[in-house]
């Protein structure tokens, strides 16, 4: 079970990811946290969460990464969470156009309820279907240039690109935080911060390069 | 507080004929941990626990049933521990076969004579009274672990002329005075709960370990003669503690007649608060009466009757933990109310009831599953169920569930596909019927033209949502392992009809994992279509588009929660976790994701007898949450550690555990007479009496 007092980090991140049912949100974390990929899925009931730790820039970090239903029923729920997140993952499914026609509301609805000035990412997931592909690369590169933000395209299953996207997001939050704009959870809580001093158990991610994905996730 | 053995008195116990025999437990292991025994390792030892009602003082008693002459001598030769070797082989007192029972209603129906009057203590062939070393030095008479060897009489059986004397022949009890108990402490292992007793004089004694079950009950039993309140902080802890009742009847003289009983509560609020109005302190006492004081209180208060005045002094006397809470809200009140107001808001009750629930009384074990036996006898020769016998089957299937080999049809009335009320004629049309509809409502997606879809949105999104999700249902549970089950079709079909049949709610996530155990257990479309309907039926509230009954549940939990156990929430508030948003999957699917299929049967057969209440899943939540607490709150852990601690608990859960912790719970909150207004929908009152099975003819 997870403890925060065995583990020592300098920046508590909370990301969310959003998007429709089924695009895979949920192995995308997996993939990310867990190093993991599992053929039989469940869907995401509500809200769903994962730890963790990893290293950018000699910075450890620990993520709390949400994950939520895809269902519009359960907007209100993950709402609450929206308004928390510092950092945002929209997954949509190259195989599947609704699930890129839909990527406006959910940029909608991040407006709404998210915090000024989050940070987001679009993913396109699947790429592993290539045959069965209906949006390309352009069409994708081309909604996330005009609402001015990062594109990756990704296979939860053949974990092409998933550490890249997970970390330039984490890169994003981080500048942020260090330039002083942004709300860093692991610093400007006095509890936090008394964690930080007292932990002193290397982690695996410590002993990684470039701060990818390799750090030990605490779940 | 010491260890041990203590203070070994060799005297023996006096014989206690089988009428005084209150309660009995058998297959309890006394434990001799490996630095007590003589012989360097632990020993067990498997006896029966009783407990036994004398004239001045009643006995908690252990009872070897089989003591080898080694384990005898590894376990009194210890020079330290003042036991007494006793050299003849044991005999077992014979009484009765029963898992558990309670006398007497059993004893009486033996038609034993009057027992004679309780022999007298013959002497031992033991050496002398050996004073243990730790015990010796404190004085404390009260810790006698007797060892007994002495007379020839045994249990007689019913019959005969010989009285029914337990355990005198050969037999070693070991016992204590209940009055001298002062704490139990409870802990879970894996062989049986163990019971360890720690007396007022601070010994703690052997631990016994009950590896048949049965400490509940034993509890219960205890709870005759002893108040016992568990510890609201460490929930294994079992303190036995003054009644307060009792404690202030038993000073009073008779005040004179026409004067109003009043409790010291009243006291303590006007006492200190003079300026306090009347009524305001009158509902405040009536309040922190009917939730603090066990429901007989009120009777035993009109009984004795006690005065008002030259109180003050008692009040540090009677124990009410909380007391000091009781005299902030005192301190408080000018604050909220007006010198006229009487009526106390609901936020003031919730106050006033925090961590002040009557005492809980301890978990009654689960009762084995409804037999099919069990089951005929509640069914009319026609096949009816009076409503009467629905009302005992709820409450019987709530204490123990239902066998596996009845399940497909009990929960088809459990989920209201079959009417209690219809006579088997009746029901196997209605059967009919129902199969006749499910056809049509079928047919109707089966025969959309394609136009049709591509004109139908909501149903093409719904149809979709459905055949993902299905896709990614149990696909870990075998029946729905394979691609190509055909129970992931049935899925589908089922759910994609239950679309038809009702289109405003449609297709949520979250059915299709209620739906597979249904399927599980039916094996068949068209019935686990109606029952589907059934529960659909008394839970669609969670489902529905706003949201707005998943919310309010949550919101129930939560002052629930900050009811039962006031610490705990702010805990998790100063952690930022009482939105308890944690729980929004356990309850909008019932604990599926958190148990396997065997357990979640048990469980959602509970939640659906509604015996207790309507939404017993808040209580069984509340259970989960009781457990856990400490595991959460020791180690300090922040928000995100909650989360990941609860995620964890998914299919690592105690069930019957936890389902006697959420019955104690619910029988807690049940008690209290002004509920606030937010509560009272969750627990019928009065609560219906827990299932006993009739007693036999």
């Amino acid at each position: 079970m997870a403890r925060a007092t065995d583990k020592k980090y300098d920046h508590l991140f909370q990301l969310l990811l959003c998007g429709d049912s089924s695009v895979g949100k949920t192995c995308l974390i997996s993939r990310f946290a867990d190093n993991e990929f599992r053929h039989t899925h469940i869907n995401t009931i509500g809200i769903d969460f994962k730890l963790k730790l990893f290293t950018i820039r000699d910075k450890k970090i620990r993520m709390q990464i949400w994950d939520t239903a895809g269902q519009e029923r359960y907007e209100t729920l993950t709402a609450q969470y929206y308004r928390k997140a510092q950092g945002i993952i929209l997954v949509y499914d190259i195989t599947r156009e609704e699930t890129f026609r839909n990527v406006t509301k959910w940029l909608r609805n991040i407006e709404d309820h998210g915090v000024k000035g989050v940070k987001i990412i679009l993913i396109g997931n699947k790429v592993d279907l290539e045959s069965e592909r209906k949006i390309s690369t352009r069409h994708g590169q081309k909604l996330a240039n005009q609402h001015n933000i990062k594109f990756f395209e990704t296979s939860a299953w053949k974990d092409i690109n998933v550490t890249e996207a997970f970390t330039e997001l984490a890169e994003q939050i981080l500048a942020k935080v260090e330039s002083g704009g942004g709300r860093d959870r692991g610093s400007s809580s006095i509890r936090e911060s008394a964690i930080k001093l007292h932990e002193q158990q290397p982690t695996p991610a410590t002993k990684s390069h470039g701060g990818c994905c390799s750090g030990g996730s605490s779940n | 507080m010491e260890k041990g053995v203590p203070n070994v008195n060799v005297e023996p116990v006096a014989p206690y004929p089988a009428k005084d025999i209150v309660h009995e437990v058998k297959n309890v292991f006394i434990y001799i941990p490996a630095e007590l025994s003589a012989t360097g390792f632990e020993l067990k030892i498997n006896g029966f626990v009783r407990i036994v009602k004398k004239e001045s003082d009643n006995l908690l008693v252990w009872d070897p049933l089989e003591l080898s002459y080694q384990d005898v001598a590894c376990l009194f030769s210890s020079e330290s521990d003042g036991w007494t070797i006793i050299d003849e082989p044991y005999e077992v007192p014979v009484i009765v076969d029963e898992h558990e029972c309670t006398y007497p209603s059993i004893y009486p129906k033996l038609d034993l004579k009057p027992p004679d009057p309780i022999l007298p203590t013959a002497a031992t062939a033991t050496s002398p009274t050996r004073n243990n070393k730790n015990g010796g030095s404190k004085g404390s008479p009260s810790v006698r672990y007797k060892v007994g060897n002495e007379g020839e009489q045994k249990v007689g059986g019913a019959k005969g002329g010989s009285s029914p004397v337990i355990a005198s022949s050969k037999t070693s009890p070991v016992s204590f005075s209940l009055s001298q108990l002062k704490m139990v402490r409870e802990t879970n292992r894996r062989e049986g709960t163990r019971l360890t007793f720690f007396l007022k004089d601070g010994k703690e004694l052997p631990t016994l370990s009950f590896h048949d079950g049965g400490t509940a009950g034993l509890l219960q039993s205890m709870q005759r003669f002893l108040y016992l309140v568990r510890d609201g902080k460490d929930n294994r802890i079992i303190r036995v503690e003054k009644n307060p009742v009792v404690e202030m009847s038993r000073k009073k003289t008779p005040p004179p007649s026409g004067h109003k009983p009043h409790l010291p509560y009243h006291i303590t609020l006007s006492g200190r608060g003079s300026s306090f109005p009347r009524a305001l302190v009158q509902d405040l006492g009536k309040i922190v009466r009917n939730t603090f004081l066990p429901p007989d209180s009120e009777q035993l208060l009109e009984r004795r009757p006690v005065e008002t005045n030259d109180e003050e002094e008692e009040i540090s006397t009677i124990t009410c933990k909380d007391i000091e809470t009781g005299g902030n809200i005192a301190k408080s009140k000018p604050d909220v109310a007006t010198p006229e107001q009487s009526l106390i808001s609901d936020f003031q009750i919730v106050t006033n009831l925090q961590g002040q629930l009557p005492p809980r009384l301890p978990p009654r074990p689960r009762l084995p599953p409804l037999s099919r036996e069990e089951w005929e006898s509640y069914r009319e020769i026609d096949g009816r169920v009076s409503k009467e016998n629905e009302e005992k089957f709820r409450a019987r299937v709530f204490a123990g569930s239902i066998d596996h080999s009845i399940r497909r049809e009990v929960w088809k009335y459990l989920l209201g596909y079959f009417r209690f009320g219809a006579t088997d004629i009746e029901r196997m049309e209605e059967q009919k019927a129902k199969e006749r509809e499910y056809e049509i409502m079928k047919k109707q997606w089966e025969s959309f033209l394609p136009q049709q879809e591509a004109n139908f949105a909501r149903w093409r999104e719904l149809r979709n949502l459905v055949e993902k999700d299905v896709i990614r249902t149990d696909r870990d549970v075998e029946l729905f392992h394979s691609v190509s089950s055909p129970q992931l079709k049935q899925l589908q079909n089922i759910l994609k009809t239950y679309i038809m049949y009702n289109m405003d709610l449609g297709y949520v996530q979250g059915m299709s994992d209620l739906l597979s155990v249904i399927l599980a257990i039916m094996e068949n479309e068209v019935d686990s279509f109606w029952c589907f309907v059934g529960l659909m039926d008394m839970i669609h509230d969670r489902f529905e588009i706003t949201q707005e009954f998943m919310r309010l549940r949550i919101k129930q939990l939560r002052t629930l929660l900050k009811v039962s156990d006031p610490e705990f929430y702010k805990y998790l508030g100063e952690k930022d976790s009482n939105n308890l948003y944690l729980s929004f999957r356990w309850l909008l699917v019932d604990f599926k994701r958190e148990f396997q299929f065997s357990d979640l049967m048990i469980l959602w057969e509970v939640f659906w007898t509604l015996h207790l209440s309507p939404d017993y899943p808040l209580f069984f939540a509340l259970a989960i949450i009781e457990k856990e607490r400490n595991n959460m709150m020791d180690p300090k852990f922040d928000f995100s550690d909650i989360i990941a601690h609860i995620n964890g608990l998914s299919k690592n859960l105690q069930l019957e555990e936890l389902l006697e912790k959420a019955e104690s719970i619910c029988r807690q909150v049940g008690a209290v007479d002004h509920l606030p207004e937010e509560l009272q929908p969750l627990v019928r009152q009065p609560l219906p009496p827990p299932f006993t099975f009739p007693s036999a003819k």
